[in-house]
């Protein structure tokens, strides 16, 4: 069980990578150059939110946003845990492979349209919470 | 480059197909795409069966260059699919084919050669039985032909995820260009034929030889169903099994050597009498 206060800082090394050297292979091949809003992570129950502009983080907070989820996944720490060591972010979504795949969070609609960016986003947190 | 392609008119539908125009005394290499793209994915082992085996594959309706059916839609379910692929094969005066495909149609396969006389299967990345339609993936169904969607854009993740590490940059480019030319309809069409697909019943009416092949980084494709294949195919003749590591599910673009070669080794299980008609 990681703490939250551990997390928030892992999040925060997750914001220097995503806006340093993984920066242009996130906004360009994985399009986040389009995206505005908030992502947020269910971890165990407890919610962690990053604030984008055009693909740049601008914030990281611990809880859900006040005017609702934009997008996001949510499962539980042995979730995440398994995820972070595959680094496989379909992996974890197939309900054919993982019966307590993770849940999605926020529209359908939005989390579709911007899986290419949530999915990179995940890859790079995955590097720093292994 | 021997390759060359032309239409034909297949149950009204005006097809698309090309050939590597190879020899035809050995039986011909029917070729089916994988979901939502088109005949281009086999022209890498076209090329390397040039002047060796008579290779032809063709566009499934909506897709590719071919046309749609009435009111532009697509074939939504695997009896209608496997009628029209064979309707092709008559059209083109082909008997008795090798029938290959790969993804949806590697599971395709299984059934043609349940109810249409081949001389043998190949499944690459198939399976004879998917029920995948609660969850994410479901979701995913729904939302490809989704006015608010961009099927190009949100499938593009989905389909880099399958690709095996020892794909090189080029094969990874062509597979993603493919997500970049895909229609949501046909796509939708061919991931409701894939997740409704339960042919288990009738493996045991499967005679002809088969050969099994699976890129082993594709998750989506797990061991366990081609083992349950070749489990329950008790009648066929020859049941040849080809596990390929490093690569992944579009085996046909990702190692169209490694491919070839298990097809060539495989072409020797063919019923002699079949090949020898041909000559």
């Amino acid at each position: 069980m990681v703490d939250s206060n551990t997390r928030l800082q892992q999040f925060e090394k997750v914001k220097e990578l995503i806006n340093g050297p993984e920066a242009e292979l996130f906004k360009t091949r994985y399009l986040a150059r389009y995206f505005s809003g908030d992502i947020t992570f269910l971890m165990g129950g407890v919610p962690f939110t990053l604030a984008f502009h055009k693909g740049t983080m601008i914030a990281v907070e611990l809880g859900k946003p006040v005017n609702g989820i934009n997008i996001g996944l949510g499962g539980s720490e042995e979730q995440w845990s398994d995820f972070f060591k595959h680094k496989n972010f379909q992996l974890a979504t197939s309900p054919k492979h993982n019966p307590l795949c993770f849940e999605i969070l926020g529209s359908p609609l939005a989390y579709r349209q911007n899986n290419n960016t949530m999915a990179q986003l995940m890859r790079v947190m995955a590097k720093v919470m292994e | 480059m021997a390759i060359t392609g032309s239409y034909i008119m297949v149950n009204g539908i005006k097809t698309y197909y090309e050939t590597n125009n190879g020899p035809t005394d050995k039986p011909t290499i029917v070729c089916l795409h994988t979901a939502g793209r088109e005949c281009r994915q086999y022209h890498g082992m076209m090329e390397l069966f040039e002047g060796r085996y008579n290779m032809v594959a063709f566009d499934m309706p909506a897709h590719g260059k071919s046309w749609p059916l009435p009111g532009n839609k697509a074939i939504n379910n695997h009896k209608d699919y496997c009628a029209f692929a064979w309707a092709f094969v008559e059209a083109m005066g082909i008997e008795k084919p090798l029938v290959i495909g790969c993804s949806v149609g590697g599971n395709m396969v299984y059934y043609i050669a349940q109810h249409y006389p081949v001389a043998g299967i190949v499944s690459m990345q198939g399976s004879t039985f998917i029920k995948a339609l609660s969850g994410s993936y479901g979701t995913v169904v729904d939302l490809l032909d989704h006015p608010y969607i961009s099927v190009q854009h949100s499938h593009f993740d989905f389909s880099e995820s399958l690709i095996g590490r020892e794909c090189s940059e080029a094969a990874k480019d062509f597979i993603l260009w493919g997500v970049a030319q895909e229609c949501g309809v046909a796509k939708k069409g061919d991931l409701s034929i894939y997740n409704n697909y339960d042919v288990r019943g009738d493996l045991d009416k499967i005679t002809c030889p088969v050969l099994v092949i699976r890129g082993e980084d594709d998750w989506n494709v797990p061991e366990h169903y081609c083992q349950e294949a070749m489990k329950g195919m008790v009648n066929s003749k020859k049941v040849v099994w080809k596990p390929i590591p490093g690569y992944g599910h579009f085996i046909i673009v990702e190692a169209p050597e490694i491919v070839c070669e298990a097809i060539d080794d495989f072409m020797q299980h063919l019923d002699p009498a079949d090949v020898a008609s041909r000559a």
